[in-house]
């Protein structure tokens, strides 16, 4: 029997302002634990929670990027379970008014894993549709020891926005890509960085499967807190199969919440004592209603970007690239600028295209979100090829010694010696010995075999270990040989 | 005249023209805190030293400068302790000052103690306490009211000239009332709540009790205002209460008296007292008229549906991890939750905690919370169509004098039956005074409460400030005596 | 009229209260009491109440996104019943 995934996401997306949601106290990853905390955020008694504007913006904004309803009233709710990393054993959320309503990620090819983007799913440009968007306020830290666990409540109440999309999602890829498209959505938004090593895009994941054909979902588990892109779409891989796997064999699927662990590449039952989840729900008497139209709305209008369709249109006519790099570049808005950056002072931009996406991005890895390099190294690197400095071997090694040695090309050139030589008298005097060196060789092109020039250019690149400029020798040799008569 | 005895008002002339230096005053108060103390426990915390140290630099021309001020227990004020009378708060020492602290520090007030109060601000009597009763200066055999029992009791038995208390759902009028001395709740959004430990946090509001209404005014001028730490507070410009006390005419005023007020149950020499009063009034040619609030009989209802929901969530942080008391013996996590919210609260403490986690949980919240919700609503409209045709409203603070100790204790629903005529004005979030209007044959006090519409706190505290100027109103020394 | 019962230990564990069984029985009794005189706001007509969550001319109260300072470690860490390099400590978290 075949069978189908239903997938749904509950993504936490950390948004990108200076203070946390509901006091001034700054966010900073990897500051001494306890040390960015006041009354507000510890929980102390009599501490009022005081909303963050930019917070609110962001949210909205996210909403209209992705063609949300924005609610005119937005409303916080308290929901109560108690947990040690929650301060006030409730967390301040939206229920029953989020900020956003509806909405829709589309996919695109290349937000596909790279291995599935030729499959007939990633060609399919789907909408994956958006339930809701809200604002709540994010938990602490915790830490395991021995017998005990310890606290930092340095992370509590960031503002994180949760995006719920519908169970639209039929695959790991899917899923994938759905997560992709949504980061680089946001990205370019410049709503949150997405830095998954920072916790700053976290996601659960429901999952049921059902034969295909069938119309009753079958029995969902969630999986909680998945901290990468690939990590879902592993998990969700080895979630199906277990299912499916059960049902084969005739059992029932228990609904549970999983975790899964990367190391062993398998999800397992939370061993949280069930409790029933009756989190009493009730607007937050210390907090206002919101009102969004007016001011919130039309500032939150002002900071929608050039959306990535419209830059990949740009890229191409603008820098004359061709739609493949056009669409790659466009994928990270940072990196689409640190594009437009490094082309501006260069002669080729075609060829800064081709540094950037043939030889940087293949070399980057996954969670990477910012270049480490200034955009100058570059158009340096493409001017060198261009002025005829370096072959493009010689660059392509340059670009990963850029990168790891955090040094502008001029100066790899320098210290590796690894300029071309130009120098009309130094390739003169070292082809003269060439062709002193092969007489045969010089003998064959003589007589009309005209590739056995290669064999004497090959003589010259090896004593000059690759350094010589290849097009300025062969004029030279040519020159040479003719004038031999 | 024992300096204890004198007013704010009294006082404030005394030290400007340095008749009377703060460090004198400050002391005369701790000896009168001596005295009297052992009698009344009122405070639960007192701080000799730092009282003196602020007396010998403060500024005596500022608003307040100079004058000594108790502070409720739930209301922080940096390295001092704030118990709210819990056990689960035993050693806290909290690390910040409430808005309403920082500005009577800006005002020159110097901080003599904290008072004693119901655990959390749950009750009326201010039996249930960790840290022991507080008696009726009056009768020492009586509960001071509560939960503001404390900062009542103290005023009253002049162990402080003014102090702060909190009123969720009468509880700085009704102690006032119960101890003869001047009580305000404020409008709600009047004064900040930024440290003030929360109870109900649509209801709560600080207000003072003083010795007069004059001192009341001043106190109130001092500590209103916007604050952008509490979300809750609004940007209403602050008048000069203390200014306008006299600027009001009767001439063409209505007074309103509601007459769901006056039912069955209330004890009859409060009920003459009051008579009394609004005879008075009205010899002074304000114009009586009797008034409807029909949804009165609902208010308690709803009130310990929405105060119980709200206290449910707002003492969930009261777990023992990041500060508080935590049990000794626990075999696990929640275990060791279990134990330290049983082991750290008290009985009254739990039974709304538990009720409001009753009303919100799933399945009751339409039938409880939201109804709840809907019936505040139409309380709010009862008040505001009776203020269309009148602009404040007379009535007893309490249905009776103060009672005895142990009497309603073992009876939640009859206890908070006792706050039946104060409610009403939290959950309309309007503003209300208590008065002291005479005395019962046993000697104990009567209180008047004035109600007034949102905002109009200058009129209420003219109507009670023309009472006691022209009844010759003196703050009386209590007995100080069982009888 | 029939007295609403209550499930005491359901709502003892989500308050995460622990009872003995003469407190889950005098709170029983006492919230059948309470309860029952709740019951009477069933009498109110609500039909037409909208609770709308803000008044006439309102306006947001909102903070800018500025950060300020907060609580020196000490203060963080003085009232802790328990802790060690600078964290909270709890019994052991389960997951
Ligand atoms: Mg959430
Ligand atoms: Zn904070």
């Amino acid at each position: 029997m075949e069978y189908e995934a239903i997938i749904g996401l509950e993504v936490h997306v950390q948004l990108k302002t200076q203070t946390k949601l509901f006091c001034g106290c700054p966010i900073e990853y990897g500051a001494l634990p306890n040390s960015r905390v006041c009354p507000i955020c510890l929980g102390l008694p009599g501490a009022l929670p005081s909303p963050n504007k930019q917070a609110i913006i962001l949210t909205i904004q996210t909403g209209l990027m992705l063609g949300s309803e924005i609610a005119p009233r937005g409303k916080f709710d308290r929901k109560n379970y108690f947990y040690p990393d929650m301060p006030k054993n409730y967390q301040i959320s939206q229920y029953d008014q989020p900020l956003c309503k509806g909405g829709a990620v589309q996919l695109y090819p290349l937000a596909f894993p790279k291995d599935a983007q030729k499959d007939p799913q990633a060609q399919s440009r789907k909408k994956i549709r958006l339930v809701r968007i809200h604002l709540e306020e994010d938990v602490g830290k915790s830490f395991h020891f021995g017998d005990y666990s310890g606290i930092d409540f340095n992370r509590a109440g960031t503002p994180l926005m949760e995006i719920v999309s519908e169970a639209d999602i039929r695959s790991p890829e899917e899923a994938f890509a759905y997560l992709t498209a949504l980061r680089q959505i946001l990205r370019y938004g410049n709503v949150s960085d997405c830095d998954m090593e920072k916790g700053q895009l976290r996601c659960d994941v429901n999952v049921s499967v059902k034969p295909i054909g069938e119309e009753k979902w079958g029995t969902k588990c969630e999986i909680k807190n998945l901290n990468s892109i690939s990590a879902v779409r592993k998990a969700l891989k080895y979630e199906i199969q277990r299912q499916i796997h059960i049902l084969e064999l005739g059992g029932e699927i228990s609904q549970e919440t999983l975790r899964w662990d990367d190391l062993k590449g398998q999800t397992f039952p939370m061993r949280t004592k069930e409790y029933a989840h009756d989190y009493r729900y009730f607007p937050d008497p210390d907090l206002l209603t919101i009102l969004t139209e007016g001011e919130l709305i039309e500032e939150a209008q002002k900071r929608i970007p050039e959306l990535p369709e419209e830059k990949k249109q740009r890229l191409s006519q603008h820098y004359g690239l061709t739609e493949y790099q056009a669409s790659v570049l466009a994928s990270d808005p940072q990196l689409a600028d640190f594009f437009e950056k490094a082309a501006a002072q260069s002669a080729n931009k075609v060829s800064v295209a081709n540094f950037l996406i043939n030889d940087y991005l293949a070399v980057a890895s996954e969670s990477e979100t910012a270049i480490p390099i200034p955009p100058e190294y570059f158009s340096e690197l493409s001017n060198l090829v261009d002025q005829g400095k370096l072959h493009m071997k010689q660059a392509k090694e340059i670009v990963k010694l850029m990168v790891t040695e955090k040094k502008s090309p001029t100066l790899i050139v320098q210290e590796k010696g690894l300029a071309q030589i130009t120098s009309l008298d130094t390739l003169d005097a070292i082809c003269k010995e060439a062709i002193e060196a092969n007489p045969k060789s010089v003998a064959d092109y003589r007589s009309g075999k005209t590739a056995a020039i290669n064999a004497i250019k090959g003589y010259v690149m090896k004593k000059t270990k690759g350094q010589a400029n290849p097009k300025i020798v062969h004029e030279l040799l040519e020159k040479k040989l003719h004038e031999l008569g | 005249m024992n300096l204890f005895e004198y007013t704010i008002s009294e006082l404030r002339r005394l030290l400007v023209r340095k008749e009377l230096s703060p460090t004198e005053l400050t002391e005369a108060l701790f000896s009168r805190i001596a005295e009297v103390e052992p009698k009344i426990n009122a405070y639960n915390y007192i701080n000799h030293e730092r009282a003196i140290e602020r007396a010998k630099t403060v500024n005596v021309d500022l608003p307040l400068g100079g004058i000594p001020i108790a502070i409720k227990d739930n209301i922080n004020v940096r390295a001092e302790p704030c118990r709210c009378a819990s056990k689960i708060l035993e050693g806290y020492l909290s690390p910040y000052n409430a808005t309403v602290i920082e500005k009577l520090i800006k005002a020159g007030a110097i901080l003599v103690g904290r008072t004693n109060m119901d655990e959390f601000a749950m009750g009326s009597s201010t039996e249930n306490s960790a840290t022991g009763l507080t008696k009726n200066p009056w009768d020492l055999q009586r509960v001071p009211g509560g939960s503001s029992g404390g900062s009542a009791a103290a005023v009253a038995s002049h162990e402080a000239f003014c102090a702060l208390g909190s009123d969720t759902g009468g509880s700085i009028r009704q102690p006032a009332s119960f101890c003869g001395c001047v009580g305000l709740k404020p409008t709600y959004g009047r004064v900040s709540r930024y440290g003030l430990t929360a109870f109900a946090s649509s209801l709560d509001q600080i207000g003072p009790l003083t010795k007069t209404v004059e001192d009341a005014a001043l106190l109130l001028e001092v500590i209103s205002g916007f604050d952008p730490n509490d979300n809750t507070s609004e940007k209403m410009p602050v008048p000069r209460f203390s200014e306008l006390l006299e600027t009001l005419s009767l001439k063409n005023m209505v007074l309103g008296v509601p007459k769901e007020y006056f039912i069955e149950g209330i004890d009859g020499e409060v009920r003459e007292a009051i008579n009394k009063a609004i005879a008075h009034f009205e010899s002074l040619g304000a114009k009586i008229e009797e008034v409807s609030l029909p949804h009165t009989p609902y208010a308690v209802a709803t009130y310990y549906i929405l105060a119980t929901a709200e206290a449910s969530a707002n003492l969930a942080r009261f777990d023992g991890i990041r500060y508080g008391r935590r049990s000794k013996h626990y075999e696990d996590l929640l275990d060791y939750y279990g134990k330290t919210r049983d082991e750290g609260f008290g009985s009254e403490v739990k039974r709304r905690i538990l009720l409001g986690t009753y009303v919100l949980s799933s399945g009751y919240y339409d039938a409880y919370y939201l109804r709840a919700l809907k019936v505040k609503e139409k309380i709010k409209q009862d008040f505001s169509s009776v203020f269309k045709k009148c602009q404040a409203l007379l009535t007893p603070t309490s249905p009776f004098c103060a009672f005895r100790i142990g009497e309603k204790s073992n009876d939640p629903l009859q206890m908070y039956l006792a706050d039946i005529f104060t409610i009403a004005v939290n959950l309309a979030g309007i503003c209300g005074l208590s008065i002291p209007c005479g005395q019962s044959t046993e000697g104990l006090p009567i209180g008047l409460q004035i109600i007034g519409p949102a905002w109009k706190e200058e009129v209420i505290l003219a109507l009670g400030h023309l009472y006691q100027k022209s009844t010759g109103w003196k703050p009386p020394i209590p007995p100080l005596e069982k009888t | 009229m029939e007295k609403p019962s209550i499930d005491i230990q359901y709502v003892a564990d989500l308050a995460r209260i622990s009872l003995n069984e003469e407190e889950k029985k005098m709170f029983g009794e006492q919230f059948a009491s309470i309860l029952g005189y709740i019951e009477k706001l069933k009498e109110v007509k609500i039909d037409d109440v909208v609770l709308k969550g803000e008044e006439e001319g309102f306006k947001n109260n909102l903070r800018e996104d500025l950060p300020q300072d907060g609580l020196a470690t000490e203060d963080v860490l003085r009232n802790a019943p328990h802790h060690a390099n600078n964290l909270f400590i709890v019994p052991k978290i389960i997951e």
